[in-house]
């Protein structure tokens, strides 16, 4: 039988996976949010004593692999939480990590971007970052082009208004979204995705009406798939969703400032009445990376994944 | 079936199956190191750092779990994970949020992988569909952001701020 005082003292200073003890840090500059409790493992702190604990009893490395556990999706969300959060997303350990644990969801990027020195940059290029210019009107500084001479002049920063038969529009240079050609040859084949929300005031009887959303592209690599957006009548309401695929390869990205994406909307073919105005909503232009086995259609110069 | 005797830290002391506490990696090691033998049957492990209430809680999930395959190793990169939490873990961890911190700390503090795995995805889950104000009150956290900072945020969202 082992000696009962050595049992003690190696239970003691047990817990494998992390050593809570080096999370003592009293330079901490965000105490509310980002660091743990000093916690001991020698019985005298809260390490998991049942006294009803909170996040930021958790120690450091434990929050990272809560985080890491959290929804990618949803991360330009949960990263305005706190500055701790933020900080995390930019660190390449966190996403290390995050590969760990969401494999399903990473899967899809190539191990040359968890290699690149500046992973964390790249990924949340990918993740966190809503590529329109605007993705509302500002009184006063339009940031898509009309062509009609239609003005906004809804406060509502989330919202705007398309009258019946008109077309908006706006160019995205990809270099000022942080996609250079060094960076879209590194990732390989992507989706863009545009979500947005649109809505025709319902109730008016008679009223037909045609709204759609495109991309088009100008020196953006080789299409290799597009999706014309949804089109969408006037009694329906919802988020539409629209892909543009395309190849990059280093061929077709030599110039950074020339590549550009052209994002459409149009509220057109409406009936009566004929100022029937669509309402626009939460637009967002997002990068995704095509899972290899969802790609269609492999092209003959091959896009895979090495 | 051989047993050893989990001993929590306000003196609750409970017989448990070896293989049953040996998926703890650090009752395993405790076990190793000092040559317990199956058959120490008599044997207390004191755990100064779990209660009764969590040490029952990690002792009926590893129950549950007894007959599961070992968890991969963690440089096991290749490994496919679900991001999915089984149906029974679901109810087991149906649970006060401070209790289920209180697992997570028990499950790191007994390094047992396959429950910490299943409580970090839990939390997780919570803030699914929530806004950033909506966690910071599910999670008692303060906003540290100073209002150039939120503003700050705002940019980034539409433009690269990495150039």
């Amino acid at each position: 039988m082992a000696p009962k005082r050595k049992l003690e003292t190696m239970a003691a200073t047990s817990g494998k996976r992390i050593q809570l003890d080096s999370v003592k840090d009293s330079a901490d500059p965000n105490p509310e949010c980002s660091r743990a409790e000093v916690v001991s493992l020698n019985g005298n702190g809260a390490g998991g004593n049942g006294l009803g604990h909170s996040w930021r009893d958790l120690p450091e490395e434990l929050q990272r692999i809560v985080l890491a556990n959290f929804p990618l999706d949803e991360i330009t969300t949960w990263q305005k939480v706190c500055k701790p959060w933020q900080d995390q997303t930019k660190s390449n350990s966190f996403w290390k990590l995050a590969r760990q644990y969401q494999r399903q969801k990473l899967d899809c990027i190539p191990d040359r971007i968890f290699q690149h020195r500046k992973s964390s940059q790249l990924l949340r290029t990918i993740f966190a970052r809503n590529l329109l210019n605007k993705n509302y009107a500002l009184k006063g500084q339009l940031n898509w082009d009309t062509g009609n001479g239609v003005t906004y002049s809804h406060e509502q920063s989330q919202m705007f208004v398309i009258p019946s038969g008109s077309r908006i529009c706006q160019s995205i240079k990809l270099s000022q979204g942080g996609l250079y050609p060094t960076f879209l040859k590194l990732v390989g084949p992507i989706q863009f995705i545009v979500k947005a929300r649109f809505r025709f005031p319902v109730g008016v009887e008679g009223a037909t009406g045609i709204a759609y959303v495109g991309l088009s592209q100008i020196d953006c690599g080789r299409m290799i798939r597009f999706e014309r957006m949804a089109n969408m009548s006037t009694d329906s309401e919802g988020w539409k969703n629209a892909k543009i695929v395309f190849e990059t390869d280093s061929s077709s990205f030599q110039s950074a400032s020339r590549n550009r994406l052209i994002l459409h909307i149009a509220n057109v073919e409406t009936t009566q009445p004929s100022d029937h105005a669509m309402e626009v909503a939460d637009i967002e232009l997002l990068l995704q990376i095509i899972p290899l086995a969802t790609t269609p259609g492999k092209p003959e110069t091959g896009y895979g994944f090495d | 079936m051989p047993v050893v005797r989990l001993q929590s830290v306000d003196g609750e002391v409970f017989p448990v199956d070896v293989e049953i506490a040996r998926m703890s990696f650090a009752i395993r090691n405790m076990l190793d190191d000092l040559g317990v033998q199956d058959n120490d049957a008599e044997e207390v492990i004191p755990l100064p750092n779990v209660t009764g209430p969590i040490l029952r809680k990690v002792i009926e999930w590893c129950t549950h779990h007894k007959d599961d395959p070992p968890p991969p190793e963690e440089d096991d990169t290749r490994e496919k994970r679900t991001d999915d939490i089984p149906a029974w873990d679901q109810e087991f961890l149906r649970v006060d949020q401070a209790v289920l911190f209180d697992i997570i700390l028990a499950a790191n503090y007994l390094d047992i992988k396959g429950l910490l795995d299943v409580t970090c995805k839990t939390v997780a889950n919570m803030i699914k569909g929530k806004t950033p104000e909506e966690i910071r009150k599910l999670f008692n956290i303060k906003n540290d952001f100073t209002p150039a900072e939120e503003e700050q945020i705002r940019k980034e969202n539409e433009w690269c701020e990495e150039k």
